[in-house]
Parts: structure tokens; sequence; C-alpha cells
């Protein structure tokens, strides 16, 4: 098992993370989240950092996944909320942890549940999403996995940030 | 209230935080008279003493009605209006220089163009440019439905 670098990891279910898979071949490792009851996956490549939750500065007139602003190491980052979307609840009000992601367009926080683990994977064992998924949300993940005997959805960060910030804009 | 420069004045609308520059001309003052105006007129809410068009800040924002108890009057194109806003918290002196919207949220903000991000202690503060709201031709307009509404209804009270 691979430990999240970041503070402020403990006594998160990575405590009860999965055991990475063994064997040879080409391997790839996942931050593991959970929104709701579901788990997610990003590229740990992808990540730049995970810290507890703190109060982000909203904004007035934009979409609910929309959170706000957030000052990380000095630079002013957009805060998201990916539940509304993906799993069609808002996150509670409070707990939770902020994944900061390195989106095309820089860095951006998620706010997710809970962090579960880093785990490594064969990228051969990612799945394209599977036909019934709707696509609207297929286009949000670019493949899924299992870990543990769990789907995992493996976020595709860029198309996801896009809809998030899009979603339900310009509304009454 | 009359504020020097460098300046940001601290109020809230939507239930959220904002701070807008101290520019010449900016006032804050408890919204102490009001005619009001209807509904269709939206976001003119009536008109403050002397004759100034008050404008809902949250309607201009997110297209929705907004509440508050204090008026931020400036001048625009020449046109003196005032914005409602929920309450005015603080006056700050500008704690840094102002940081452009994250390119991601300009999709997502209305008005992206007259919001900044101002940096203040380890958060950070949304900062308005009120006038930027506003074209002048459109503050005259409202001056203009002030003006036809206190023709209309007497002075405001």
């Amino acid at each position: 098992m691979v430990m999240l670098p970041a503070e402020g990891t403990e006594g998160t279910a990575a405590d009860d993370a999965p055991e990475p898979e063994s064997g040879e071949g080409p391997r790839a490792e996942l931050l593991l989240f959970a929104l709701g009851e579901e788990w997610y996956g990003l590229s740990v490549e992808q990540v730049a950092g995970v810290e507890p939750r703190r109060p982000v500065a909203r904004l007035p007139g934009v979409p609910p996944s929309v959170l706000g602003l957030l000052l990380w190491h000095g630079e002013v980052i957009p805060a998201l909320d990916p539940a509304p979307l993906l799993t069609g609840r808002v996150s509670p009000p409070e707990d939770g942890y902020l994944v900061v992601g390195r989106a095309a367009t820089g860095p951006v926080a998620l706010l997710v549940r809970e962090v579960v683990a880093v785990v490594t994977i064969d990228p051969g064992a990612i799945e394209a999403p599977l036909p019934t998924v709707e696509p609207q949300r297929a286009r949000l993940v670019s493949g899924q996995v299992q870990v543990e005997g769990r789907w995992v959805a493996v976020l595709a960060l860029d198309t996801l940030v896009d809809a998030l910030v899009r979603e339900e804009h310009g509304r009454a | 209230m009359d504020a020097p420069e460098a300046l940001v004045l601290v109020f809230r609308v939507l239930a959220c935080t904002a701070a807008t520059p101290v520019v010449a001309g900016l006032r804050c003052r408890p919204l102490a008279s009001l005619l009001p105006a209807d509904d269709v007129l939206l976001p003119l809410r009536g008109v403050v003493r002397p004759a100034l068009p008050l404008l809902d800040l949250a309607y201009l924002l997110a297209t929705t009605p907004g509440e508050g108890e204090v008026a931020l009057e400036l001048t625009i194109g020449g046109t003196r209006v005032a914005f409602l806003v929920e309450a005015s918290l603080d006056l700050l002196a500008l704690p840094g220089a102002p940081r452009p919207l994250p390119a991601l949220l300009r999709a997502a903000v209305p008005h992206a163009d007259c919001w900044r991000a101002l940096p203040h202690g380890d958060r950070v503060l949304p900062l308005l440019d009120l006038a930027g709201l506003l074209t002048p031709a459109q503050a005259a307009h409202y001056g203009q439905q002030a003006a036809a509404l206190l023709a209309a209804r007497g002075t405001a009270r």
C-alpha cells in the first residue's frame, strides 16, 4: 500500500486501505476516494495534494458544484463539489477532504467525503464504462476498475471539472 | 461614509462575503428611505434619497431578488446609483494585489470580468468591481426609471 504523502489524512479509511495487486508488468497508481457511498479514482499523477476541508470563499450566482475560491500554496484556485454531478446529491456542509488535482487549466480542489487509499493497479485492468451508463456521465470517467471487489470509476479530470463549472450556469 | 483610497469595503450579498474597491465617491449608507418599485422593474428596487435608483445587487449577480439594509452608492458614467446589499461588514486596507479569477471559473461566474480574488491571510476575498456591472448607458437608463417612478409616486420616504 502506498500511503498518501499529504498530512491530515489520519483517521480516514486509509487505515483499512486495500492492498495493491501483486505481479509484474506496467503499474499505475490511483488515489481512491469516496463520494457518498461510491468510490472514485484519480491517477496520482494528476493529484497535487490532499488536505482536510477548510472554508472557501463563496461566489454569488455560481452553480452548486462551484464551492468557491481557495488559497492553496499562495495560489487562488477553484474549489468544486463533484458530488451533485456524480452522485446526484450535494456534499454535507462540513467535513470531508479537498483533493487538489492538476487540471489542464491549473490546480483545482475537489471536495470528497473520504480519502480511501492510494492503490497500485494494472492499467490493462481498466475497462471502458459500461454501455448502460448514461453518455453524459460516462464522459466524466476514463474507465472503471475493480479494487477489492468494488468497482471504482476512474475520473477524467479535465472533462469533469469542465462539466462542474458549466453545470446549470445561467439558471434563474 | 467617505473613505480613502487603497481600501476595500467588505459586504454581504446572497449570503456571500465579498469586497469592493473603495473608489472616489463610494458611499455606504443604511437604507433609511425607499420608494419601492414594482418587481417587473427588477433589478430596480426603488428610489432612495435624494433621487437615486436602488439596484438589487443580488438580482444583477444571480437573477435572484435579494434582501438588505444597506445601499452602496457610486457614480457610473455620470449617473449616481445605489446597490442594495445585505450588510456592510468592514473596511480593510488592501492586503495585496488582487489576482484574476482562476480561468476555469470564468465560465461559471456571472459577470466574471467584474470579479477578482484578493488573498487575505490564509483565505480569499472575492473582489467585485461594482462600477463594472453597468455600462454608463445602463446606469442612465435606471436613473431615468427612478426619475419616472418619483414623478409618478412622489418622493422617497
